[in-house]
């Protein structure tokens, strides 16, 4: 209890308060953006953060996260294009609401959903995880390898639309995590003669590379030629449409709470994603409705399903990632590599060597979501205007900020070279559909998977059979070659 | 998509067989001291890779013999804008380490302005002339980090 109290009265200090301000408005400026998401302002801003205390960092990087699902929706009412594809939902009710003179509305109801999903999901995230991290610290080597196994398998499944290619970029990533010195022997691995590559490959350079610099790069290319049409918050209608009404809000609450559960239930499987919530809120809001006709043509309970589901995912995501180290998505990904610049390893030992951090980020998610929504209340005009930035002018400073971010991670302009390899591997990715979020995953859980392997293998003295003789690993490897069998089996049905 | 699946699902299984049988053994020390070797796990995931590839391999031909073929996602457009972001990048980080972070940035911000076809010339001044500059003093003066 001690803990749990000093936690949280280390959240209100001016300083964390302010970083938690500062990451939710680059969030929002960022999720605005079409093109531009969380992930990738996350990638960019870790490097950032080795000046701050831990919890100042993983607050600062979280207010960001939270910030770009609700700047998302901006764009997706405005512009009719999602500032991130998890806002794609956002985009059905919300930009027919914006062109029928009621932008404020939407925004407004996008701005409360948001929130009111992401406190749900938040604290159910406190009250579950320290429960499923006590399961967790009983388990072995074994049952971690088999563990680590039947995630990869359900991210890799459902990442990307064919399950092959995520199997494919899982193991790559898994290889690519073993350049560098042997964990056990100390001896460099395909290193290539590199001296630089005996640390092994930066996260950060795969990370600012795949999430930040590819995806520039393929934007540039789709830049396109056309303006977008995009929708001001008119001086000129009415101000009942600008506004929402307590009563238009409680109307929706029965929808919003319904998707905020579909969103933590989603958020709390590895792999699946804001994306995936948010269509199936969307169409469990559109099956309960009474007038499902409405949908589609503007209506404010399709706006709060999509926005409330998407938002839930960002709480409950932190709950795999807490309890048992395994990244749900791949800003969880990036994360992990800020709790360990840090020296924080996450997983179920951080509940006993780290409580007080623990509870101080459970405090800041909840005091972001109330700086979420007075900044996006306040900032609402403002963050509007974004969207009218000329991309001739984002772009290129984006890139600029990623030479910088890889720079500032390793100080070294090899890293710097690393991230522009990657990103021309993470646009090819793309273009090719192999899941780019499987291979950073891979990549992130390659140490802890290769070191309980390995740990397995010494305790049953080389034979593999272990993995098959403690029941619980027993049961992750069914579970995953059922995951397999019934995935491949589907996508194999779908062509 | 299919035909760049069997062109992309064989490169990855020729590749992956190279690194199996040829880099692993040259770039890792073959002697088991505790434990496993230091190639085992390298060689376990490229070797799952490498399989994965292969039945990639295999679907793409088998699928492509009744359905149509769709239409390529990486045209001849793809490759040249790949090619010209890949040197633009790589040049401007040659100018960085050779004449400096703020050299190279004004550089980059500026070329690539160009490239999106920005053509107003005060614009492109400005932004690729004030981005540079302020990160990189921003960052020596409350950070004191020096960057090249």
């Amino acid at each position: 209890m001690e803990q749990v109290l000093a936690g949280f009265i280390d959240v209100f200090t001016v300083v964390n308060i302010l970083y938690i301000a500062l990451g939710i408005t680059m969030g929002i400026f960022v999720g605005a953006v079409p093109g531009l998401n969380g992930p990738m302002a996350i990638a960019i801003a870790v490097p950032l953060t080795f000046f701050l205390s831990p919890l100042a960092a993983i607050t600062f990087l979280v207010g960001i996260l939270k910030g770009s699902r609700y700047g998302g929706s901006i764009s997706a009412i405005l512009l009719n294009t999602p500032g991130d594809p998890e806002a794609a939902a956002t985009c059905f009710d919300g930009y027919p609401l914006a062109r029928q003179g009621k932008a404020g509305k939407a925004l407004k109801m996008a701005l409360y959903a948001s929130v009111f999903g992401d406190t749900f999901s938040d604290l159910v995230l406190i009250m579950v995880a320290a429960p499923i991290a006590l399961i967790a610290l009983k388990m072995g080597p074994p049952e971690i390898t088999a563990v680590i196994i039947f995630a990869l398998t359900i991210i890799a499944s459902v990442s990307g639309g064919s399950l092959l290619k995520g199997l494919i970029a899982a193991a790559f990533g898994i290889f690519i995590n073993c350049v560098g010195l042997d964990p056990v022997t100390a001896t460099p691995r395909l290193c290539m003669g590199f001296i630089e590559l005996q640390d092994g490959i930066p996260l950060m350079a795969i990370g600012i590379g795949m999430l930040a610099l590819s995806e520039v790069i393929i934007q540039i290319e789709e830049h396109a030629i056309t303006p977008e049409e995009s929708i001001s918050l008119g001086k000129k209608t009415k101000r009942e449409d600008q506004t929402l009404s307590f009563h238009e809000f409680k109307g929706c609450l029965k929808t919003i709470l319904r998707s905020s559960v579909i969103g933590t239930g989603v958020g709390a499987l590895p792999g699946l994603g804001a994306t995936i919530a948010a269509f199936l809120g969307y169409g469990a809001a559109k099956r309960a409705s009474k007038t499902p006709e409405k949908f589609g043509k503007g209506t404010l309970e399709g706006v709060a399903a999509a926005e409330a589901a998407n938002n839930a995912v960002v709480g409950a995501n932190l709950i795999p990632l807490f309890t048992l180290g395994i990244p749900g998505n791949v800003a969880a990904a990036i994360l992990i590599g800020a709790f360990m610049i840090h020296g924080v390893i996450p997983g179920p030992l951080m509940f006993q060597e780290h409580g007080r951090l623990i509870y101080g980020i459970y405090g800041a998610l909840l005091v972001a979501n109330c700086l979420n929504l007075v900044i996006g209340s306040f900032g609402l005009r403002f963050f509007a205007r974004v969207i009218q930035i000329r991309k001739q002018i984002i772009y290129p400073v984006i890139i600029i900020f990623c030479i910088t971010g890889a720079y500032m991670a390793d100080n070294s302009l090899f890293a710097v070279a690393l991230m522009i390899i990657f990103a021309i591997l993470g646009y090819f990715m793309k273009k090719l559909d192999f899941s780019f979020v499987t291979f950073i995953i891979g990549f992130v859980l390659g140490p802890i998977l290769e070191l309980s392997l390995r740990q397995t293998l010494i305790l049953s003295k080389n034979n593999p059979m272990m993995l098959l003789n403690r029941p619980v690993s027993l049961a992750f490897l069914i579970l995953t070659a059922f995951s397999i069998w019934k995935l491949g089996f589907r996508q194999k049905k779908s062509g | 998509m299919r035909r760049a699946d069997i062109v992309t699902a064989a490169i990855l299984f020729v590749a992956g067989l190279l690194t199996v049988f040829v880099i692993i053994p040259l770039q890792t020390t073959a002697g088991e001291r505790y434990g496993l070797p230091p190639a085992f796990f390298p060689t376990c995931s490229m070797a799952a890779a490498t399989a994965f590839s292969l039945l990639l391999l295999l679907r793409s031909l088998v699928q492509s013999r009744g359905d149509a073929v769709l239409p390529a996602s990486l045209t001849s457009r793809s490759w040249l804008h790949i090619g010209s972001v890949s040197a633009l990048l790589f040049l401007c980080l040659g100018v960085i380490k050779y004449l400096g972070f703020i050299v190279g940035g004004i550089l980059m911000v500026a070329s690539f302005m160009i490239y999106m076809r920005e053509r107003r010339l005060v614009t492109i001044s400005l932004v690729s002339i004030i981005t540079p500059t302020s990160i990189y003093f921003i960052l020596w003066n409350f950070l004191r980090i020096l960057l090249p």
